[in-house]
């Protein structure tokens, strides 16, 4: 156990000190201010740019109905022949026509414009001037009171999503929100899977190839040297992800204080998340709430680590003995196949999970060892039942350590074979050897 | 002198190659043992079998009189033919790193690392990386990282090879050293120049066998072909019929008044008498055997191998 922690050390240092490894755990957190701060600076810009409208209402009835508030700034212009009001109004200006038969042919509107018009302006006039239209035309109908009756009839619908627990508890769960955190513990799990998986896999190709095994092995086992180099990189790559977590906990909980609901929300609908920035600050504030919650992210928190050690522990072992049966580098790409092929059908469930995260295919590639951690990081957010998870966990470890052995005897055999690259039934016969 | 190792009927197959058939030797306490052989007879097999890292097929390696076991490991120290260290790591470091491999403290691995720096004049180097090392400093640091945890037993496989004279000459030294100070050490080698100035013991391995084993001195003895060197300051008028009738003279040559023949003495009751009948003739200035070297003896032996096996 002493020169497996001695091995550990090593390996944890050497990647530790590395400038490679400082740059990549600053550069993380950065891409995600800077993620941030883009966002809120465009959500800033956009909403404090009014576009000036001059309208050439033929109709009489759109302009006097167009808002006087809001992000398009409408001004009726006496002129009425388009080619005289372009040439007269500057650039600053577009030039919104409304056709005389604009009640019965909606198509009979036309908007010039100096600059690109954004889809979000331009849907927004296009709303102002239906909603003009649409009054004018219920107005034909003679319904006394009609602006009342407008008023009351307004509604607006919003579903609050409750999910009921075993014990009875209910609690509010962020449908949108967990669903982009869902697919960021996933994406996150398989890259730090694969990227500490084939740095064991090449530490193992390089020991190999610059003959330091030899001397190594003279002095420990080979499954010791094994052990050791997956536990030191693991150990990297645990201080890596808790580096950034704390950066980006730190830096979401700043933004969260000091940056208002309002530009979230925006930043929000930026990022994809398009239906929030529809949704009143007070809404908003409680839909972020599970995300000041310290339990929800507790527990995310554990049950990502504890699937990210297992699965990268398993991973690790497969990729240590892959790196162990090549001789030279070009191998390793066909050699890794088998590591790689059950990786990738884990992302591909998790992007299938993702849209039903308790149907049949979450439930039971949650459950298979070998992509149950990509799987339930992706499920997690969502809340798992408890047995679910140990179930998963109690089958990711046992997995680990059958593959643990198996690894441990075609690393034994494989870090001494030279020369041509080894077939897949050599290397399962290697298992055998005594 | 009591055996530290013993090997015993050791055969090993990698497929159809047979990469040891049969080998045994015996490696006394506190010798320098010279392995010897050409390229592929066996010798890195059998140097990976006694440091446990390649099983024999049938066979064993005895340590101390009992079967080895996997804790005798630690007795021993392994310098693999083809060097193995970090490029990326600095020199003391990695040197600290294998020596706590092999079960010294931190500090103690430091305190003898300096003492060993020193000796060797490389403490110069601590802080360099591996990668900036030529590679005659890369393995004079392989050197000590092999024999830091003063084992008992000390295993070099080709140790002379990427060295130059001066260097080469160094590490005999300390080879000679380190036996002086108890350790036993076993070493293979092409140079045969080495083997006669620090070997006590060879075994010749050529085409997975055992084809010559002894102590250097027996060996040249048992291989010596009985040949002399005679030189005589003048040669009377029937001294070569006469000494042609007594042995067999190779060869005659007159180099002014002197005059040297290379004579084979079948029996070496005879020489005395040889000299007695020179010496009742003429001047004698030389009479000596002409002991072969190590590289007659090598290149003989595994030439009567082939011949044997054809």
């Amino acid at each position: 156990m002493g020169k497996t922690c001695i091995i550990a050390g090593r390996e944890f240092n050497e990647r530790v000190k590395k400038r490679s490894f400082l740059v990549t755990t600053l550069i993380v957190p950065l891409l995600y201010l800077g993620l941030l701060g883009v966002s809120s600076f465009v959500a800033k810009e956009s909403a404090e740019e009014i576009r000036l409208v001059t309208v050439i209402d033929r109709s009489g009835i759109v302009a006097p109905r167009l808002p006087s508030e809001g992000s398009v700034y409408y001004l009726e212009s006496d002129e009425k022949e388009e080619k005289n009001v372009l040439e007269k109004c500057g650039p600053g200006w577009d030039v919104l026509v409304i056709g005389k038969d604009v009640l019965s042919n909606p198509e009979a509107v036309k908007l010039y414009t100096h600059s690109m018009i954004p889809y979000s302006v331009e849907s927004a006039i296009a709303r102002d001037v239906a909603q003009a239209v649409e009054t004018e035309k219920l107005r034909s109908h003679q319904i006394e009171n009609l602006p009342q009756i407008l008023e009351e009839v307004k509604t607006d619908i919003r579903i609050r999503t409750f999910q009921i627990t075993p014990d009875g508890e209910k609690a509010r769960r962020p449908g949108i929100l967990s669903h982009g955190t869902a697919f960021l513990f996933g994406m996150l799990m398989y890259f730090f899977v694969m990227l500490y998986g084939a740095q064991v896999m090449s530490g193992v190709a390089e020991e190999k190839s610059n003959k330091v095994i030899e001397v190594i092995v003279s002095s420990v086992k080979p499954a010791q040297l094994m052990i050791g180099k997956i536990l030191g990189i693991g150990a990297a790559a645990i201080v890596q992800f808790l580096i950034w977590i704390l950066f980006i906990g730190v830096a979401t909980g700043a933004l969260l204080l000091f940056v208002d609901p309002a530009t979230l929300g925006k930043i929000a609908a930026q990022n994809g998340l398009m239906p929030l920035s529809t949704l009143p600050n007070a809404e908003l504030g409680e839909l972020l709430a599970p995300f000041a919650d310290w339990d929800y992210l507790a527990g995310l928190g554990i049950g990502f680590l504890l699937f990210f050690v297992g699965g990268y522990l398993l991973y690790a072992a497969m990729y240590a003995a892959v790196g162990s049966a090549v001789s030279n580098m070009q191998d390793l790409q066909q050699l890794q196949l088998p590591v790689t092929i059950p990786l990738i059908a884990g992302f591909i469930a998790m992007i299938a999970a993702l849209s039903n995260p308790e149907g049949p295919v979450a439930f039971w590639f949650g459950l298979i060892p070998f992509t149950s951690p990509i799987v339930m990081a992706a499920r997690l957010p969502y809340g798992i039942p408890l047995w679910e998870i140990t179930l998963s966990l109690v089958l990711l470890y046992g997995t680990f350590i059958a593959m643990v052995i198996v690894a441990a005897r075609i690393y034994r055999v494989g870090i001494f074979m030279q020369g041509r690259r080894p077939s897949f039934a050599e290397i399962a016969k290697w298992i055998t050897y005594k | 002198m009591s055996e530290l190792l013993r090997i015993e009927q050791i055969c090993k197959r990698y497929g159809s190659h047979t990469a040891l058939e049969n080998v045994s030797f015996t490696v006394p306490r506190g010798s320098i043992y010279g392995l010897l052989g050409p390229n592929g007879a066996g010798k890195t097999s059998l140097i990976r079998i006694i440091n446990r890292i390649t099983m024999p097929d049938a066979g064993s390696v005895r340590m101390d009189g009992r079967p080895m076991c996997a804790e005798d490991i630690a007795r021993i120290g392994y310098l693999p033919e083809e060097r193995g260290l970090y490029k990326k790591m600095k020199v003391g470091e990695q040197a600290i790193y294998f020596a706590r491999l092999k079960g010294l403290s931190r500090r103690d691995a430091t305190d003898r690392l300096r003492e060993w720096f020193d000796r060797l004049d490389i403490a110069a180097w601590w802080n360099k990386r591996v990668e900036e090392l030529s590679k005659g400093m890369a393995q004079k640091v392989q050197f000590i990282v092999t024999v830091l945890h003063k084992p008992e037993l000390l295993i070099f496989d080709e140790p002379f090879s990427g060295f130059d004279p001066i260097n080469a000459n160094l590490l005999k030294k300390e080879m000679l050293r380190l036996r002086d100070h108890g350790a036993t050490i076993i070493f293979s080698t092409h140079n045969m120049a080495s083997v006669e100035e620090v070997c006590d013991h060879i075994t010749l391995i050529s085409n997975a066998r055992n084809i010559l084993s002894g102590s250097l001195s027996e060996v040249r003895r048992n291989e010596g072909c009985n040949m002399y060197r005679v030189e005589v300051e003048e040669e009377p008028v029937g001294l070569f019929e006469s000494l042609d009738r007594m042995c067999r003279v190779i060869e005659r040559k007159c180099d002014g008044e002197r005059h040297n023949y290379r004579v084979e003495i079948p029996q070496p009751n005879d020489v005395t008498e040889i000299i007695g009948t020179l010496n009742a003739h003429c001047r004698i200035r030389a009479f000596e055997e002409i002991v072969p070297t190590m590289n007659d003896i090598f290149l003989r032996a595994v030439k009567r191998q082939q011949t044997k096996q054809a």
